[in-house]
């Protein structure tokens, strides 16, 4: 490879990327027209120059040595699609491959590259038109040697090498990426991209190629032809693809298919398989996932849509929850974003961990009854009413309702120190079943985190009892007076993670702040706009708010883009797509009430 | 009645020429509106501080007041008699989607107001002779007679939904009809009879992916029953059809919102979720006649058009303004 014409490329490409690029000023527009209309002037220039090289003869080899002219270059790069501008870099071999394959090509010089001629003895170089097949080959036998492999499958019309790169990989979203760029790497990139254009204009000829490839073969050439986007546009394509990225299938797909084989032991590789094959032709199944025992909005919607809306959603972490179990959709939605930000784990189904950290979040903070739930009872030695913090879920431990009980139990002598509890979701005791002893009667179907009606069976008998759950919740989650700015939920949170907010008030802010790595759009709605299926205006200005969150952006079928939201009243993995107007009118009517914008973005600089 | 299929937009503008739409424009500010009663010369606003006014030839008195200025206040009535009141305590500080509302009642124009109890979605019905609300908790709904002191309580099945609010209706028979979900989750609508107490199902959805809405229109006592689907990727038939089965008008593009019966008519709104050239509004309001079976369109729009009745107007919120229905 020719130094000089390295170091020349290299500087176009800084030079390109830094003049056209990287400019953020009112001027790009400016210096663009006039970058373009300057390629044009030169190109007009240099197009009355006459054919010098036409033949090898002309070459004459001993007396001159040859490269590609910087203006020539300049112009073949500042009109060519960044993907395979991206795809040369700085490889001069490849893009003499590209060339000779008319892969690559001049606007202007279709036939003809402009090249320097230089003078070996005296280093004197001027500027000729060469026929580029004759220069190419000659650049090519005298700098590239390696790249004749390519010229020689060219001539072949050689199909055979494409088993060896297993196109058909480009369809699938998890396995897009890593083939675009080892096709790019690979040593036959350049015939690789001739064929793909081939593809392309004549089908007909790749007949031995199973549709799959011949369809990821075109896929290649239209990611040549400057669509970067191959890859996102995968996503989704239908149930099978969706399933294989990662994320998607970890907290989505392997729920759904144990739902769908009613198990909770972890599924073979094969059974994913037959379950989603199965869910593609009954998408219905979706709309009850998760659904009995009053855990959230219903329905849901079909697996194909929650699946593509799952990949597109930004909080990836946020698995299927129940916020039809705790009484205050400000605290759901609060409860996601901390888990969110500190990136927590939810093992359990129904949140306690959410909330845990919640709780935790607002005592540093300062607040302690965000989360007041406890069981008090009247203690008839001291006279006095004792309370203990609770946290229904837990089925063991100093939080659960049953070590709460057992304590209260034991305090008020009602049964002996050494004596434990068993609960029972049962009406009847069953037989054998401590007839004596202490049992709890709890059914977790009708239980929420803040209200769980229990009784307590001693020695087989049902007894009376003081004790009662006490539950305070609330989050004041905008703030709306000055009065109340420091309590409020969004402005701890910019306390608590150094985080600014902003108001987010069209379609382009939306977008702007959700492609931030940390951002988190969250806002309080008008169920009558945002759900008008279910939730009906009854006057003037009625509204129900529901607290959201915004977590991505989805183009439908009309061109049109909406925005995808995670309302507080749903299951987290059904992501609802909702049009821009609808959110905003969603706000408005809140607003009139609240008297404030309420959707705002929260992050971190 | 005719049993009719269209599935293209048909415009008849001489045959149902006396309807339309204008802006809601009562002569002074509607910010702050939450009734209006023209032919009674009555309004009902709210102020900032959280207190509920009723003006009556333009006589201005407070007539409730909340806890602190976290409130909201909705009135519904379908007549001219008695008006219901849900007052929402804090409103925005205690985002509780399920929490219960404080009710009341009142003779329009009056300055008296009744508590009736705790509940949600208050609705009062057959002229002011009973009110009903709903405990989304106990998922219990509530009958009250304001003549009779009677009341009545109806459990709804529902172990599905905990955030659904049923749609509640009566006829003079004593008929109360709401809807509720089955064992399979698909929906049901119901009926249980005052008189009798005794309850009965009366359409069952074949899917779990079609709601139901409904409305009654007092002057021939007719129920008309939409039947949409809430599948967002599949253009599937949208029908209102009346409780015996006669399908009054089919559609492909979905009814979004509430269908609201008035005088001889049905309102409500359609989305047009197919691909087209024409993307001039994404939402369209219409009217059926069901004596003529006339279709007319009254408004299209790329925001949402949601209907409520109030006395015997209809009115709709669009965008930041608010429009009524009337005869020319």
């Amino acid at each position: 490879m020719n130094k000089k014409s390295y170091a020349f490329i290299a500087c176009i490409f800084i030079f390109l990327s830094n003049g056209v690029i990287a400019q953020s000023n009112q001027g790009i527009l400016e210096s663009l027209d006039n970058l373009i209309l300057k390629d044009k002037q030169k190109s007009l220039f240099y197009s009355n120059f006459p054919v010098v090289i036409s033949k090898k003869s002309d070459l004459d080899s001993k007396k001159y040595s040859y490269e590609l002219n910087v203006d020539y270059l300049n112009s073949l790069f500042f009109n060519s699609p960044t993907t395979i501008n991206n795809a040369i870099k700085s490889n001069t071999c490849t893009l003499y491959e590209l060339l000779y394959l008319n892969v690559f090509h001049h606007k202007i010089f279709r036939d003809q590259v402009l090249v320097n001629q230089i003078n070996i003895r005296t280093k004197q170089a001027r500027v000729v038109k060469a026929s580029k097949k004759t220069i190419l080959n000659h650049l090519i036998n005298t700098q590239c040697p390696q790249s004749k492999a390519n010229v020689t499958l060219a001539q072949n019309n050689n199909i055979k090498i494409l088993k060896n790169y297993s196109f058909n990989e480009l369809l699938q979203s998890n396995r897009c990426e890593q083939k675009v760029s080892s096709l790019i790497r690979s040593q036959n990139f350049s015939y690789l991209a001739y064929l793909s254009k081939k593809a392309k204009t004549k089908p007909s000829f790749f007949k031995s190629l199973s549709q799959q490839e011949l369809n990821g073969l075109k896929l290649f050439n239209e990611y040549l032809q400057n669509n970067s986007k191959i890859c996102s546009n995968q996503k989704g394509e239908n149930l099978l693809s969706i399933s294989q990225d990662l994320l998607t299938r970890k907290n989505y797909i392997i729920p759904l298919c144990k739902d769908f084989y009613k198990t909770k032991r972890s599924l073979k590789d094969s059974e994913v398989l037959k379950c989603v094959t199965a869910i593609r032709n009954n998408l219905d199944f979706c709309y009850s996932h998760k659904s009995r025992y009053n855990n959230a909005f219903f329905p849901l919607q079909d697996c194909k849509v929650i699946g593509e809306n799952f990949i597109l959603n930004k909080y990836k972490n946020l698995t299927s929850d129940c916020p039809g179990k705790i009484a205050n959709e400000g605290i759901v939605n609060a409860a996601r974003i901390i888990s969110t930000l500190t990136d927590t784990k939810e093992k359990s189904h129904c949140f306690s961990k959410k909330i845990e950290k919640l709780v935790e979040f607002s005592n540093k903070a300062g607040i302690d009854d965000v989360w007041d739930v406890k069981l008090c009872y009247l203690n008839k030695f001291y006279n006095d009413k004792r309370c203990y913090k609770t946290l229904f879920d837990r089925i063991d431990g100093p939080l659960s309702y049953k070590y709460i009980i057992e304590k209260i139990l034991k305090d008020s002598k009602v049964i002996s120190a050494n004596i434990n509890c068993v609960t029972t979701k049962y009406k009847i005791l069953k037989i054998g079943e401590s007839s004596s002893g202490c049992a709890i009667q709890i059914d977790p179907t009708i239980c929420s985190l803040n209200s769980c009606p229990f009784s307590i069976y001693i020695d087989g008998k049902k007894i009376k009892h003081s004790i009662q759950l006490e539950s305070k919740i609330q989050l004041s989650y905008f703030p709306k007076t000055n009065r109340d700015f420091s309590n409020s939920f969004q402005s701890l949170l910019k306390s608590e993670y150094k985080m600014n907010s902003n108001s987010i008030k069209n379609m382009t802010q939306l977008t702007k702040y959700l492609k931030k790595k940390k951002a988190i759009i969250h806002g309080v709605g008008c169920a009558e706009e945002l759900l008008s299926n279910s939730y009906y205006r009854k006057s003037f200005f009625s509204c129900r708010p529901i607290p959201f969150l915004i977590s991505g952006v989805k183009t439908d079928s009309r061109g049109f883009k909406n925005a995808l939201v995670n309302l507080s009243i749903d299951n987290m993995l059904n992501t609802r797509e909702i049009a821009w107007n609808d959110i905003s009118s969603a706000i408005s009517n809140y607003t009139k009430h609240f008297g404030k914008w309420s959707l705002y973005a929260i992050y971190k600089d | 009645m005719r049993f009719i299929k269209i599935s293209f937009l048909l415009t008849c503008s001489l045959c149902f020429s006396k309807v339309d739409i204008r802006l809601f424009n009562p002569k002074f500010s509607t910010s702050q509106i939450r009734a209006y009663y023209p032919d009674l010369n009555t309004n009902y606003t709210q102020n900032f501080k959280g207190e509920l006014y009723v003006t009556t030839n333009r006589k201005k008195n407070r007539i409730l007041k909340g806890s602190n200025s976290d409130v909201q206040y909705v009135l519904s009535s379908n007549e001219n008699s008695i008006i219901g009141i849900e007052k929402i305590e804090n409103f925005s500080q205690n985002l509780n989607f399920r929490k219960l509302s404080s009710l009341y009642y009142s003779k329009i124009g009056e300055q008296k107001v009744v508590e009736l109890g705790k509940g949600i979605s208050l609705d009062i019905h057959l002229n002011g002779e009973y009110a009903s609300y709903y405990d989304p908790n106990t998922k219990k709904i509530t009958i009250k007679g304001l003549k009779d002191f009677s009341e009545k309580a109806i459990s709804i099945k529902n172990i599905w939904n905990p955030y659904f609010i049923p749609t509640i209706i009566m006829n003079y028979s004593k008929d109360v009809i709401y809807n509720e979900y089955s064992k399979n989750g698909k929906m049901i609508i119901s009926k249980f009879n005052l008189k009798s107490n005794k309850q009965s199902v009366l359409v069952r959805s074949k899917s779990i992916k079609r709601r139901f809405d409904f409305c009654i229109n007092h002057s021939n006592e007719m129920i008309y029953v939409l039947n949409s689907s809430l599948d967002t990727k599949n253009s599937l038939p949208t029908f209102i059809a009346t409780l015996s089965g006669e399908q009054v008008y089919k559609t492909d593009y979905k009814i979004k919102g509430k269908i609201i019966c008035n005088d001889d008519s049905i309102f409500f709104t359609q989305e047009k979720t197919k691909i087209s050239n024409d993307q001039e509004y994404r939402y369209i309001l219409r009217g059926f006649k069901f004596k003529t079976s006339q279709l007319i369109d009254l408004h299209k729009s790329q925001y949402q058009m949601n209907l409520f009745k109030q006395s015997n107007t209809v009115y709709f919120h669009n965008n930041n303004n608010i429009f009524e229905i009337y005869n020319k």
